[in-house]
């Protein structure tokens, strides 16, 4: 009873009942929370003291639950006595050693101070800029201030009545809060971070510091699963310090990444350098076994296991090695059953490699065709339809067996599956005539590209498959050949007659267009008709087992049964995989698995399936989309981006890789930001260029169904690098020479290969490419007009080239020419819709054609392409805010009109506005310093300068505007012409140069435009010549402004203006030094040019100003500074003459500062 | 004991408040910052040889230090940046301690905290050091560029100035790419974007912020840790950011009072130490998820925290440690100071049985 009422009642703290604090009840408790309770009441000691009770407590909440926060306990801090004696030891011998090692290290580093003492790398910029944090949030500082004062702006009567003016407003404002509401997402899948480190000037030691760290940094992304990254930065830490430890690292990441190739290559090093590695065998076991080549993978196990026995992963690979083999020998005796009976094993191999490929082709046309003579002339077909759209027919083609994915596929395959019937194929081709007149020449280069690739990869078919060639006789050479490749073609590939075809197709396509193209012709001649129907005389002979599975894969994929249709992929891959000759074939199932992958959202098995076709064959089209697109699905942007390039550069064409760019371009730069492009660039090089370079080589091979014969493709290939360089620029508008550089070399190799190359050809394109790049070095020289010439050589030598265009277009926005360069980039923008940079382009040239709202419009398309560029997001507000004060101005003079309607005087006022409006005139500072200048006459003139300027340059323009002058005469006769007349007459002359510059200079020039009647002519001039050789009008030169008259200030301030051509900004810049302090400011500085530039000055700017005695005082002190002596001693006879004219002006001008006396001994300083 | 254990290797008593410590990369040496009763601020170099800590160099300046880097210095220099009572930041070269080779008054009151990137080969990009005062100012320096921040993180007038108590750098892995984190006392984590010049990323976690450090400086953002005053610390992934929820979280309890401070070390990004104003240090090992990744209802990526391990939790003192760092150079080596005037140099071992 008396126990029965002590667990009654519930602990105090956590209301436990008593009866729960027992060692049976804790014993079987499984609540951790519950224990953890008990636990708490225990050692509150609030219900009595239990030491046992609690040990026993703690000990069951061990068990269940070891991190329990309860469990924790402090340690004591052992000293060194605590420990082992060994362990003690050891850590105070590592110790000793450690600081040993850190003197000779710190001794080492403490050597050589200098280097990153002076100038240190290249460094960023120093960053400036300010947040300032309110209670919702933070503001940058460096957010736009949105200008204050509305400046009048007049416009056309005519536009008022159309514009609606709160809307436009409205409107304009629009897209700010759009770039407002993205949010900033952290990107996972990073970083295009360089895979090298600059090692210039670090130390040996430094550079082990680095790698290690690198090293321990790719340990630790391979730790969280980031194997890409931790590739990164093993690469980086191999190179500074190629180590075996991180090759050996870095092959587990690729192993991880299913990169297999370049896991051997690793492990292959790491054994280089540690023969006997074991961790380095097994990886290279397992790469090996990923690629199936499990003959390899076998031997490193067992190198494994030599060395380490019991080494259980060797164990368990082993194992499955041989389960995989097993099951190999039985496939691959399948196979020899399956096949040609009684002939030799070694002849059934090289027989079954080709039997898929050609069952595979034969059985997707039987399906439409009864003899194999029609099937061969469908090839033909096929093989015209490729000819008419090259780039999609390539692809077409490759895959025509077994592709299926219809859906995305283009006509292109329709067509080909269109064609039962002779007819009908002639039909198309002859449809198909003018599409390809149209052909671009790229085009043409694309496709012989392919050609050299098919080439080579034909070479090697025909060495491998010399043994099959017995069946076949040989005739003359060149035919021979041909009848070899192609004959070998049917044997392996089942593309051949595609091939074979091709050649035909291109006769025909030659004879229909009556191009200017020599090869063609050469080709018509080269190829007998016999070749053509020779592949479909051997199709026949080699019945198709292995393509059996594969037609049924294939008839499984196209009726949807995706799952199924993989499984036979498999069967065929597995059959196809040992054979090295097969490789064609094998990498075609392989991007026919990733189809069937993609299909069934097996988004990573199709990536897989894809680098393994393309570890096979590289740069082939299909299964590079097909990863972009499994990239893309898996929000891998970046490198769905690569692939979408990738597919781009191979054939510029393909929709699907536009499209796919377009969606990654937006992608990745809403996670990277504007700067996304240099993310991408690193790994989008390489994988273009480099490797198509090797594919040239030979080493690897090409899809074969690009295959043509020799003499067909030998002209043509010669086109390939130019045309190929064309398209790179193309592509990559961004960095043209750079890229262009690259192809040159190919063409070299192909020259070299084939030597009996007609030269013609390459003329156009060698000449477009040495006017460009001669037009780019102008452009650089600022020579626009030189360069202007140049463009249009290129572009008469080939037309349709959006470099040029966008190239002509900014030449032409720097001379001033904006309605060319509209027009040019118009013309780009036709043949590239969303061209970044004629987009961006246009919208300069609509601002200077004062078109605000289409180049508001270009700027928010280019922004929507790129959202993050920062330069279209600048000069987006730039223009809004003329659109703004356009807009504001056009209600100002709505009011303006009709409160002045009656008055008579208002009248006028409201006819010179009228007429201001009418001419468009207004450039926002012209109108600004009207504003300012405060009287009525003051106004008066300085509008009708502004007038006068839009008509000369809207005459410099020619016929385009036309319109506007019109436009400006009937607002002005609408108003009151009369005045129109007498000011434009007065005033004709010095308005002429003075307004462009200030719209040019687009800043406001207060106090030049207040001095405008004094301005000097030839000042004048001088810088509207300048204006139109340099500077957009964005982007104005103007005197830097000096805070302090130091010498430093000065001197970089007087550099900085090294490039204008006039000196008006130095006398900007002298203007704000007093005479006096010259001396200082120059301090010993002075040279020649200085000299001459001051005294230029002088005479062109302070003497018309009638700034005589300043001109004296700067003078006289300029003769005390250091060195003058010597330079002026130098000084050539022009300048001394020059000094002489001044001296003489000075002296007939009166002052009270100067006499003839000091003029005199001015005179003897400057030894005149 | 096949965990770490923390192993006292040498200790020494000092005669002034000692509040940071940093070891000399490339060196067996340390610099201890502090304060003496009179006042003047002390920096001392130690290094540990055959056993002892070797007093090498020492210095008396007018005002007292409170923490020091030397984040933003090369290997070959290796000059010393400190904050001082008197919101004075200076760089010293250790050779030459008469006079500081770069000095500004940057802040009203004093500087609590003081890191730096782009030195030693950490980070990439131009060096920078940013501090953080009492007068609720972050600023960044850079020692190209005298006596004026390149970039400044303060509240707008009339808005209440938040004490900053932590600073630190991240996200440096390309020139242009970085971030830094300042804590406040109020419990704000404001996560600054250098690049864009924008306030990232912010929370509060309703306690004072003690310290904050991302596990790496050079990466792309890993993990940030944030210690509170309240005996929590908040582990963040910042990899992957939530448009509306930010950056995942993982809170543990540890130290039951205000920890002090966080540092990673240097060679495993994913084992970092927490101080405790009990005197306790406490290893962690984080570890992550199987996926880092998950998606919202509306497919929106969100980070997935992982969890912390408890490796090792040692009493070092009964006074707070004020203080920890790990030898870049040495791993497991570290020295660390607390409030009751001790310097003490500890060796972790076995750290890399936590792999």
């Amino acid at each position: 009873m008396d126990a029965a009422r002590v667990f009654q009642g519930t602990t105090k703290k956590h209301d436990i009942p008593m009866d729960h604090l027992d060692f049976g009840y804790i014993k079987e408790c499984t609540n951790v929370k519950h224990l953890e309770k008990i636990l708490r009441v225990l050692r509150s000691k609030e219900e009595g003291f239990y030491p046992d009770l609690e040990n026993c407590c703690e000990s069951r909440l061990q068990d269940l639950n070891p991190s329990s926060r309860l469990l924790r306990k402090h340690d004591p801090l052992y000293s060194k006595g605590d420990l082992d004696r060994t362990e003690r030891e050891e850590l105070d011998h590592d110790l000793k050693n450690w600081s040993s090692d850190m003197k000779n290290i710190e001794s080492n580093i403490g050597g050589q101070f200098d280097i990153m003492d002076s100038e240190d790398q290249e460094l960023p910029p120093i960053r400036s800029g300010n947040i300032t944090l309110t209670a919702d949030g933070a503001k940058s500082s460096k957010s736009q201030k949105t200008n204050p004062n509305k400046k009048a702006l007049p416009r056309e009567y005519r536009d008022w009545d159309k514009i609606d003016v709160e809307k436009e407003l409205e409107k304009v404002d629009e897209p700010d809060h759009k770039v407002k509401e993205r949010t900033f997402i952290a990107n996972r899948e990073v970083t295009n971070i360089p895979n090298k480190i600059d090692a210039k000037g670090l130390s040996d030691s430094e550079k082990l510091l680095k790698a290690n760290r690198e090293k321990d940094k790719g340990n630790e992304a391979f730790r969280s699963n980031d194997f890409k990254e931790a590739i990164t930065y093993y690469s980086r830490s191999i190179s500074l310090q190629p180590t075996a430890a991180s090759y050996n690292n870095r092959a587990l990441a690729y192993l991880k990444t299913s990169d297999w190739q370049k896991a051997i290559n690793d492990t292959d090093t790491v054994l280089k350098l540690e023969p006997g590695n074991v961790k380095a065998l097994l990886r290279r076991g397992t790469a090996y076994k990923g690629l199936k080549k499990l003959q390899k993978a076998k031997a490193d196990i067992n190198d494994v296991l030599k060395i380490e026995p019991n080494n259980k992963k060797a164990q368990e690979l082993l194992e499955q090695i041989e389960k995989d083999t097993q099951e190999k020998k039985k496939t691959g005796r399948r196979m020899v059953i399956e096949d040609v009976d009684g002939d030799e094993q070694t002849e059934n191999l090289a027989n079954t490699d080709s039997t898929p490929s050609q069952g595979d082709n034969s059985g997707l046309k039987s399906t439409k065709t009864d003899s194999i003579d029609k099937n061969g002339e469908k090839s033909v077909s096929e093989s015209g339809d490729k000819k008419d759209e090259n780039p999609v027919r390539r692809m077409q083609i490759e895959e025509v067996d077994s592709d299926s994915d219809k859906d995305d596929e283009n006509e292109g395959e329709v067509l080909v599956n269109g064609h039962v019937s002779e007819e009908e194929r002639n039909k198309t081709e002859i449809s198909n005539g003018p599409v390809k007149d149209e052909q671009i020449v790229s085009d043409v280069g694309k496709e012989s590209e392919s050609k050299i690739k098919v080439e080579t990869e034909l070479e090697k078919v025909e060495l491998v498959s010399e043994d099959n060639n017995s069946k076949e006789s040989v005739k003359d050479s060149q035919s021979d050949k041909l009848s070899e490749t192609t004959k070998n073609d049917t044997e392996d590939d089942r593309s051949s007659p595609v091939a074979a075809e091709e050649v035909k197709s291109d006769t025909e396509s030659a004879e229909e267009e009556e191009s200017s193209e020599v090869e063609s012709s050469e080709t018509e001649a080269v190829v007998p008709e016999q070749e053509i129907k020779r592949p479909v005389f051997y199709m026949k002979e080699l019945p198709p087992k292995t393509a059996v599975i594969k037609e049924e894969a294939t008839t499984l994929f196209k009726s949807g049964q995706y799952g199924e249709a993989c499984l036979k992929y498999n069967k065929v891959i597995s059959l196809l995989e040992n054979d090295e000759s097969q490789t064609v074939n094998l990498s075609l199932m392989f991007s026919n698995r990733a189809a069937c992958h993609l299909k069934t959202g097996d988004l990573p098995g199709a990536v897989k399936d894809c680098n393994a076709s393309l570890h096979l064959i590289p740069h082939c089209v299909k299964p590079l989309l097909r990863r972009a697109l499994a990239y893309e699905h898996l929000e891998r942007f970046r490198p769905a981006y690569i692939d979408y390039r990738h597919v781009l550069l191979l054939d510029s064409r393909m929709d699907q890789a536009h499209l796919g760019t377009k969606r990654c371009q937006h992608m990745l730069s809403q996670k990277d930001g504007p700067r996304w492009r240099e993310k991408v660039h690193l790994p989008k090089v390489s994988p273009f260029e480099i490797p198509d370079i090797i594919g040239l080589d030979g080493k690897s091979t090409a899809p074969p169904v690009f295959s043509n014969p020799p003499a067909g493709s030998q002209s043509q290939s010669t086109c390939t690098s130019t045309s190929q360089s064309k398209e790179s620029t193309n592509q990559s508008v961004s960095s043209p020479s750079k890229k262009a550089e690259i192809p040159t070399p190919v063409a070299v190799e192909t020259k070299q290969e084939k030597k009996s190359v007609p030269q013609l050809k390459l003329t156009p394109k060698e000449q477009f490419e040495t006017f460009k790049s001669e037009g780019n070095e102008y452009v650089k020289q600022s020579k626009f007009k030189e360069a202007i010439e140049c463009y249009n050589k290129c572009e008469t030598v080939l037309p349709g080239q959006v470099a040029i265009y966008t190239n002509r277009a900014l030449c032409y926005i720097r001379t001033n020419q904006p309605k060319k360069a509209e027009e040019d980039c118009s013309e780009a923008l036709k043949l590239e819709k969303d061209n970044v940079k004629a987009l961006f382009r246009r919208a300069q040239a609509r601002k200077m054609l004062k078109t605000y709202r289409d180049g508001i419009e270009d700027l928010k398309h280019l922004l929507q392409v790129d959202p993050r560029n920062s330069a279209a997001k600048k000069e987006m507000e730039l223009l809004k805010n003329y659109w703004r004060e356009e807009l504001e101005s056009m209600k100002k003079n709505i009011a303006d009109l009709q409160s002045k309607k009656d008055d008579l005087a208002s009248k006028v006022s409201s006819a010179q506005s009228g007429k201001q409006t009418g001419t468009h005139s207004g450039t926002q500072n012209g109108t600004q310093s009207a504003k300012k200048t405060g009287t009525q006459s003051g106004k008066q003139k300085r509008r009708m300068v502004i007038q006068e300027v839009e008509s000369e340059e809207e005459e410099n323009i020619d016929k385009g505007a036309s319109k506007a002058s019109s436009e400006s005469k009937a607002g002005g006769k609408d108003a009151k012409p009369k005045v129109e007349v007498i000011n434009t007459e007065t005033n004709k002359k010095q308005s002429k140069s003075k307004p462009v510059k200030e719209h040019k200079d687009s800043k406001p020039v207060n106090s030049q435009t207040g001095s405008s009647k004094k301005g000097s002519k030839p000042s004048q001039k001088k810088s509207a010549i300048k204006e139109t050789s340099q500077g957009l009008p964005s982007v104005p030169q103007t005197a830097p402004k000096l805070d302090k008259a130091t010498p430093y200030e000065f001197i970089s301030a007087w550099n900085a203006l090294k490039n204008s051509e006039t000196v008006k900004l130095y006398y900007d810049l002298l203007k704000q030094i007093k005479p006096g302090d010259i001396k200082t400011v120059i301090s010993n500085k002075l040279d020649g040019a200085m000299l001459n530039v001051i005294t230029r000055c002088v005479s062109e700017h302070y003497l018309p100003n009638g700034e005589g005695e300043t001109s004296y005082e700067l003078l006289r002190n300029l003769s005390t500074v250091p060195r003058f002596k010597t330079v002026s001693m130098f000084m050539s006879q022009k300048e001394k003459t020059d000094v002489q004219t001044v001296m003489n002006k000075l002296e007939s001008l009166p002052s009270k500062i100067y006499s003839p006396e000091d003029i005199k001994q001015l005179r003897k300083e400057y030894s005149v | 004991m096949d965990k770490p254990q923390i192993i006292l290797h040498v200790q020494k008593s000092l005669n002034y408040t000692i509040f940071d410590a940093k070891w000399i990369p490339c060196s067996a040496k340390f610099v201890t910052l502090g304060n003496y009763a009179r006042g003047s601020g002390a920096l001392q170099i130690y290094e540990v040889s055959h056993g002892d800590l070797k007093l090498i160099k020492e210095a008396e300046k007018s005002k007292a230090f409170k923490c020091g880097t030397f984040g933003a210095s090369s290997l070959q220099q290796r000059y010393l940046a400190t904050g001082d009572f008197d919101g004075k930041m200076a760089i010293w070269n250790l050779e030459a301690l008469e006079a500081p080779v770069y000095s500004v008054k940057g802040h009203k009151e004093i500087i609590n905290c003081i890191d730096g990137v782009g030195g030693l080969g950490i980070g990439e990009g131009a060096p920078e050091i940013v501090t953080g005062s009492r007068d609720g100012s972050v600023k960044v320096w850079d020692p190209r560029q005298k006596n004026d921040p390149v970039a400044t993180m303060e509240p707008g007038e009339g808005e209440t100035k938040r004490d900053c108590w932590t600073v630190a750098f991240g996200n440096a892995y390309t020139p242009h790419e970085r971030c830094v984190c300042a804590g406040y006392d109020n419990g704000d984590i404001k996560l600054f974007d250098l690049k864009t010049m924008s306030l990232r990323w912010e929370t509060n976690v309703k306690n004072g912020v003690c310290d904050l450090e991302f596990d790496r400086k050079d990466i792309n953002m890993n993990k940030l840790v944030a210690t509170t005053l309240e005996s929590k610390f908040h582990v963040y992934d910042t990899r992957t950011q939530h448009p509306t929820k930010g950056f995942a979280c993982l809170t543990e309890k540890a130290h039951k009072s205000t920890v002090w401070a966080v540092k990673h070390l240097p060679q495993n990004r994913d084992i970092f130490m927490t101080c405790g104003g009990n005197g306790t240090v406490n290893l962690w090992k984080y570890n992550y998820p199987v996926s880092r990744v998950a998606k919202d209802s509306d497919e929106v990526e969100m980070g997935v925290p992982g969890t912390v391990q408890l490796v090792q939790n040692t009493v070092l003192s009964t006074q707070p440690i004020s203080s920890f760092d790990w030898s870049p150079d040495k791993e497991g080596l570290s020295v660390c100071t607390s409030f009751d005037q001790m310097l003490r140099v500890c060796i972790v071992t076995k750290l890399k049985t936590l792999g």
